[in-house]
């Protein structure tokens, strides 16, 4: 049996025919000759965010045989080249791991609850960030302007509204003696709250701490906790729908009013040949 | 009285068992005594700079087992157990005591001693613990072999035996960072 044509496939009233969108010049302004960066804030940077945070900023550090030592930290279930041999300071001559330190994970993500979108098919026209570049090409000055009467050409930048999400991480920490990780703790747990992240910035939550010592025999005695942290992300993608989410659009330069008559010279003042009710 | 086992025998296996060890076998292992006097433990019964007694170095007989890797949420790691065997009469006339949580080093691995015995006798008889032979009842039969270590690999920089982080320490008296 055929497979049946689908002349619907969206959910909509419209056929696929009528809901292609039509292509209009004033859509079509092309954007290879203009150096405005297309902003963007995607899980990566929420992620990088949080690890440099904790990496360059919080830095903890540790007391160990008398020596201070910076506690490293990544990613954690990284690749296995990557997390032996580029981070060979991490284990020792025979391949065994030095601890302490930490590893970040992140978990689930999810729409916040207080800004959630409808969730629409597309954005609204309108629904954007408009942002107005001072300086146009377009505007230089010119004499033939002037005289013509035309208004600068204003050149906006349409960025659409963000979207609001929660991410969740877990933080292991892993160390060697409970003095340790009480000294770890003590060193991120002040920082609860604030806004984590060395270029973008998110507002980050820790909720209840847990800690896990086991001492099993045969073998080493584990000293460990998992700090759940929630982010309060915002992202914005480059792309949607394949097409840049940065619309670049210019304002009218000049409105003109006419009406049919000086438009297609229509006689609308005599009567028609043969009379109104032929 | 037994037929077999008296003390003349055991020596013929204590020759034999020393020749064998000490002469042909001959593998070496050093072992870490705890100092107890000189480590303190905080209240959860830790210590970061704990003090061990010289280096004694000593001959065994070694069942390793092979690396076993561990990969999770923590990172990479590798755990290994191992077995020391000892002659007891040669740890008695060193004046050794192993007990749980000293430490071997052996192949580069540094090994925590989980659990020690000595319950292998010839003839099946401790002359130390031989009822017959404390009380007096007879003479002394059997003898205690060896002593036995279960041991895993453990982690050198809880040791503080060996340096094992270059570049980055700063001594104890130095100001902390943002201080």
């Amino acid at each position: 049996m055929s497979k049946p044509e689908l002349n619907k496939t969206y959910s909509s009233f419209n056929t696929d025919a009528n809901a292609k969108p039509i292509a209009q010049n004033v859509d079509q302004i092309r954007r290879d000759d203009d150096v405005i960066k297309t902003p963007k804030c995607t899980i990566y940077d929420i992620d990088f965010a949080i690890m440099s945070y904790v990496s360059d900023i919080i830095q903890p550090q540790v007391y160990e045989n008398d020596s201070l030592v910076d506690v490293p930290i990544f990613y954690a279930n990284g690749e296995k080249w990557a997390q032996f041999q580029a981070r060979g300071y991490m284990f020792d001559e025979k391949g065994k791991a030095m601890t302490p330190y930490i590893a970040i994970r992140r978990n689930s993500m999810a729409d916040r609850d207080t800004l959630k979108t409808l969730g629409v098919n597309r954005n609204p026209t309108g629904n954007d960030y408009l942002y107005r570049n001072k300086h146009t090409l377009a505007n230089r000055y010119d004499r033939f302007a002037v005289l013509q009467g035309v208004k600068p050409s204003q050149e906006y930048y349409m960025s659409p509204v963000p979207e609001f999400v929660d991410v969740s991480y877990e933080m292991f920490i892993w160390t060697e003696y409970t003095e340790q990780m009480n000294s770890i703790i003590e060193q991120i747990m002040p920082l609860n709250g604030f806004a984590w992240g060395t270029t973008w910035k998110f507002p980050t939550h820790i909720s209840d701490y847990s800690f896990e010592t086991v001492n099993n025999t045969g073998e080493d005695r584990l000293v460990r906790a998992t700090l759940p942290i929630t982010v309060k992300g915002t992202l914005l993608m480059p792309y949607e729908l394949r097409a840049s989410n940065l619309q670049k659009k210019y304002s009218l330069k000049r409105i003109t009013f006419s009406n049919e008559t000086s438009t297609f010279n229509v006689n609308t003042q005599d009567t028609p040949p043969g009379g109104w009710e032929k | 009285m037994a037929l077999f086992g008296s003390a003349r025998d055991a020596n013929l296996i204590r020759s034999v068992n020393r020749e064998l060890i000490n002469r042909y076998i001959d593998t070496e292992v050093g072992f870490y005594k705890l100092n107890l006097e000189g480590t303190n433990t905080n209240i959860y019964d830790e210590s970061d700079d704990k003090v061990y007694y010289g280096l004694m170095k000593m001959n065994s007989i070694i069942l390793k087992d092979t690396k076993a890797v561990q990969s999770d949420d923590f990172g990479i790691d590798y755990a290994r157990n191992a077995t020391f065997a000892f002659l007891r009469d040669d740890l008695t006339a060193k004046n050794i005591i192993m007990e749980t949580g000293d430490v071997i080093e052996y192949d580069g691995e540094f090994f925590e001693i989980d659990s020690t015995s000595s319950s292998e006798y010839f003839a099946g008889k401790n002359p130390g613990r031989d009822l017959g032979f404390t009380l007096g009842d007879r003479d002394e039969f059997g003898y205690s072999v060896s002593v036995v270590c279960e041991t895993h690999v453990t982690r050198r920089n809880r040791l503080n035996i060996q340096e094992v982080r270059s570049g980055i320490n700063k001594k104890r008296n130095d100001i902390p960072r943002n201080l």
